[in-house]
């Protein structure tokens, strides 16, 4: 095809004029879109201002969007639900049998647990979550990993909580808008999470590969002392994360260190819990040498 | 008969509007798909607005303005989580790109498109990684090699739909 060009105008001036307007605006969008990435380099929180701006624009869409996808999957639900009614009812009824007993004696475990805990002096520092938020859509075209979640300063979400669901820690709010919010994922490359191996005290940084696992880095030097099937739960150093949250598994052993697996995998994630940042309870004279040697985690930007 | 439909099918406004409206909104649905309920572990979506935004280009020489590239890219960056500003840049470049390829080149077909195309996605998604990882991610370029094999090797379908959708929008 021989490229036939009319973008020439002719003699109209107006026509000439309206051309000449579309290619300044298009030189100054340009240059205003590299000015805005330069802003996300010098002044962060300029930059995020935007980004939040344009998160709670976008966020009634991806809500909309997840409520369609229950909706069609719920109607089937109901209607299986309707058929098997008696069924179910039968089983609810022994279920109901069942809890009560389990209830009896779950209360009981509260109590123990309680004296125990009175027994070995351990502080309750867990709070209560702030809010539950529901992970509406990701970056999934995009290198770094965000999850937006659907509730923002007006439902109390700050910048900096982190966020865990049931299985274990999902990442850490990184901006805030009106109604919705960015989570940073804990397998993106930017997020550091202090663990520590669940069956003794040793402790490594755990850094997201991009692709949707981790990478733990060992805080003692030589060859990586985590082993396949390793559990790896937050260690709580330098606060932020409460430190007990189930973070990953270890899979393998790479060349940088040890390749885990995210427990909390947030393509089944639903729900996520924000919490309060923890603030670790100042070190005593006897374990600050221990504490130095820890880094802080670092908070992206 | 053909002449006389023609002519009314133009005077009409509601389909002038159509013909107008189904590129941007289209190109628009594709930057959309990003915000779909699914969270995604790696990046593996194709940029579905960049590479209808292109195939429109390439099928068709004078279908966007000169500032179609802003405009559209802002809207990209709505959904796409990049830092504010990368497409608004790199969509204008890659418009450049091609329309400066277009004043060289004689003629081109369709695996002339493909190729054009190929290299403007692979360029565009290289260089979203370099600006995302300049607001602190640390990423290597290895992980986005899928993606871009994933997006050339459904450029084709892509272009197929903007034809049908081409052809579409004027009836």
């Amino acid at each position: 095809m021989a490229p036939q060009t009319s973008r020439r105008p002719g003699f109209s001036r107006r026509a000439q004029f309206s051309l000449f307007i579309g290619y300044i605006v298009a030189v100054l969008g340009a240059l205003v879109g590299a000015l805005l990435i330069v802003t996300a380099h010098f002044d962060p929180e300029g930059h995020n201002a935007v980004r939040a701006f344009l998160g709670d624009l976008a966020s009634p869409f991806s809500s909309a969007g997840r409520a369609a996808v229950r909706g069609v999957a719920g109607v089937g639900d109901s209607v299986g639900a309707y058929i098997n009614a008696g069924a179910k009812n039968r089983a609810m009824q022994t279920e109901l049998q069942a809890a009560r007993t389990q209830l009896i004696a779950g209360e009981n475990a509260i109590h123990e647990n309680a004296r125990l805990r009175g027994l070995l002096k351990l502080a309750q520092t867990e709070t209560g979550p702030v809010v539950a938020a529901r992970l509406i859509s990701s970056s999934g075209s995009n290198s770094r990993r965000y999850a937006m979640i659907d509730k923002g300063v007006l439902q109390g979400v700050v910048s900096g909580e982190p966020v865990r669901s049931v299985d274990g820690l999902v990442g850490q709010v990184v901006q805030t808008g009106a109604i919705s919010a960015q989570v940073l994922l804990i397998t993106d490359t930017g997020n550091v999470v202090p663990v520590r191996r669940a069956t003794d005290d040793l402790t490594g940084l755990s850094t997201g590969n991009g692709d949707g696992l981790l990478t733990i880095h060992a805080l003692v030097a030589g060859v990586s002392p985590f082993k396949p099937h390793d559990i790896l739960v937050t260690s709580g150093a330098g606060g932020l994360y409460p430190p007990g949250i189930p973070v990953a598994v270890v899979i393998s052993i790479g060349r940088e260190g040890a390749i885990a697996r995210p427990l909390a995998d947030p393509e089944q994630l639903d729900f996520a819990l924000i919490e309060r940042p923890f603030v670790a309870p100042l070190p005593t004279p006897t374990t600050i040498t221990a504490k130095v040697k820890k880094k802080k985690p670092k908070v992206d930007e | 008969m053909i002449s006389l439909s023609r002519r009314s099918r133009f005077e009409t406004r509601s389909n002038l509007s159509k013909i107008r409206a189904v590129p941007a909104l289209s190109v628009m649905a594709g930057s959309m798909l990003t915000a779909l309920p699914f969270i995604a572990n790696a990046p593996l979506m194709p940029p579905f607005g960049l590479m209808l935004f292109l195939a429109w280009r390439l099928l068709q020489r004078e279908i966007w303005h000169p500032w179609a590239g802003v405009a559209l890219g802002l809207f990209d960056d709505m959904w796409s989580k990049q830092p504010p500003g990368t497409a608004m840049l790199l969509w204008s470049v890659a418009q450049t790109l091609i329309a400066a390829g277009d004043q060289r080149a004689l003629w081109r077909d369709y695996w002339q498109d493909w190729v054009i195309s190929s290299v403007l996605v692979a360029f565009v998604l290289s260089a979203s990684l370099g600006i995302a990882n300049l607001t602190g991610g640390h990423t290597h370029w290895l992980v986005i090699v899928p993606q871009i094999i994933v997006s050339i090797l459904l450029q084709p379908l892509v272009m197929r739909l903007c034809g049908f959708l081409d052809q579409w929008r004027f009836t």
